[in-house]
């Protein structure tokens, strides 16, 4: 995998609302009919619907741009690189079975064979892109099934393994950075608000993940009884605006009852980036979360969310190692170590402006 | 009470109401297992109870890939498409239970599907099924698959 610097759908333009949102994903999930879920496959026919799903769209124009990875012919650091940039699930990564992963050069669209489905395609953009999300995912999955068939129920629609999938099998997510809100104590409104709305409200890297630096998922948790296109409405011209409205709400209030407090958040989360010899992922996290709040707070120019974001990749364990082979990395203090010298260069132009 | 089969102290007792006439089975551990053997596929309920009393876990009951109940619960995943009929109404429910009471697919189906002969196939079953939960007074059942056939002929009512 080419290094993040060369691109990567996080790196994108921000785009509007970026003072609140990361970056939207639309996932699709798909079973070719005719073979057991992957829960139920045999190691042949797991290699099957690999090769079967992967022949046909290198032979193809909706599928062409993918590059395959074999997953078990990937060294596990790679495979942990590939989670941390969002383009595989952890438990895909994880397995020992024969599966594998499509993902275009830009590495906006990646296809997982043999997750808890045989197909996982997924589209991913910078900022509120949830339409392009869509119609990326959409367009894989129209060519696919010209050449694929898909497992289909008359009742219930496009089966899947997990009955929450079952029906259009979409699943719209969008990154969203909420600081204030969890500042003046009102996330857990909004999760309740979520829950009450069918919506979940995860970490960082979604289903069952930490919340890091204040980075969370939303997404929609019914995919039954609803066309995929009114799923995808719902969330971008109701809920995201919405949430998006308090997020702001939250981050004025928080600006006006305590300038000085919010100017210092910033300046202290710069200060220890910018010289720290030691830091820890979750730390790294805590406090790029605050970077990239004082940035939307207009605190700083000196650098801007982009770097941010990217910085969020780079901090991570697997992405660390692998930009850096000659470093040894054996300890979590060596790890660190090279965690601060990676933000400490990234960040200078930050440290000048601080003063 | 002992086993209607033999002397052994019953610990399956089992009210059965075929074509509107009330039996009551009572049966030793034993025989409930021999007994629920015979139990057809369409009576999940006495099935249910079968795995849970006897310890059958592992009986079969997805002729696609051999998914029983008790590994659906476990789970909560399919195993093929097969489990979708063969595993109802529990799937059913569990499908209606995730997705906030939604009972039918809306929207986009695949170009290629076999339609009308999948379609036929299936409501076949639902009348069937719907015929048999009359036919044992078992009424909720009975109201669950009127409203799923009411879902399939209201899919194919719409334009593709």
């Amino acid at each position: 995998m080419k290094p993040i610097e060369n691109g990567g759908p996080w790196l994108g333009p921000l785009g509007r609302d970026a003072d609140v949102v990361v970056a939207s994903r639309v996932r699709l999930a798909r079973n070719l009919a005719g073979f057991p879920f992957t829960n139920r496959a045999s190691t042949t026919q797991r290699r099957e619907v690999v090769s079967m799903v992967r022949d046909r769209a290198q032979a193809a124009s909706w599928g062409r741009m993918l590059g395959w990875v074999d997953l078990q012919a990937c060294p596990a650091e790679q495979r942990t690189q590939m989670v941390e940039r969002h383009l595989v699930s952890k438990q895909f990564a994880a397995s020992d079975a024969p599966r594998a992963v499509g993902i275009s050069a830009d590495e906006t669209l990646s296809v997982m064979v043999n997750e808890e489905d045989h197909l996982r395609i997924q589209a991913m953009y910078s900022g509120l892109r949830i339409d392009e999300c869509f119609a990326a995912a959409t367009a894989f999955d129209r060519g696919a099934e010209s050449a694929l068939d898909f497992a289909w129920h008359h009742r219930w629609g496009y089966l899947t393994a997990c009955p929450t999938n079952v029906g259009c099998g979409i699943r719209v997510s969008v990154m969203l950075h909420l600081p204030a809100l969890r500042l003046t104590s009102e996330l857990d409104r909004v999760r309740r608000a979520a829950k009450d709305l069918h919506l979940a409200l995860r970490g960082f890297h979604g289903e069952g993940s930490e919340p890091m630096g204040d980075f969370y998922q939303l997404s929609n948790q019914i995919t039954l009884g609803m066309r995929d296109e009114d799923v995808v409405g719902e969330l971008r011209d109701r809920i995201i605006p919405q949430v998006i409205r308090y997020e702001r709400l939250a981050r004025e209030t928080y600006r006006s009852k305590a300038p000085a407090a919010a100017r210092d958040r910033f300046i202290r989360a710069a200060a220890l980036l910018t010289h720290s010899r030691l830091m820890q992922l979750d730390e790294a996290m805590k406090l790029l979360g605050r970077l990239r709040l004082g940035i939307a707070s207009g605190l700083t120019e000196a650098i801007d969310s982009t770097l941010v974001h990217r910085l969020l990749l780079q901090v991570q364990p697997a992405h660390l190692a692998l930009a850096r082979p000659n470093d040894p990395m054996e300890t979590l203090e060596q790890q660190s170590a090279a965690r601060a010298t990676l933000l400490r260069d990234a960040l200078a132009p930050l440290r000048a402006s601080i003063g | 009470m002992k086993c209607d089969q033999c002397d052994k102290p019953a610990v399956v007792h089992e009210t059965v109401i075929t074509a509107g006439v009330q039996t009551t089975v009572h049966l030793c551990a034993e025989h409930a297992m021999v007994q629920m053997h015979h139990v057809p596929a369409s009576a999940p309920i006495a099935e249910l109870l079968a795995a849970h009393l006897t310890g059958q876990r592992h009986q079969p009951a997805c002729g696609g890939c051999g998914m029983t109940l008790a590994e659906f619960r476990k789970h909560n995943l399919a195993g093929c498409s097969a489990c979708f009929d063969a595993l109802a109404p529990v799937i059913d429910q569990a499908i209606q239970r995730a997705q906030g009471g939604a009972t039918a697919h809306c929207g986009r189906a695949p170009a290629r599907r076999d339609d009308a002969e999948a379609r036929q196939a299936y409501r076949a079953r639902l009348l069937r099924d719907l015929e048999q939960a009359v036919a044992a007074e078992r009424y909720e059942v009975a109201a669950q698959v009127r409203n799923a056939l009411r879902d399939v002929d209201a899919i194919a009512e719409r334009p593709a």
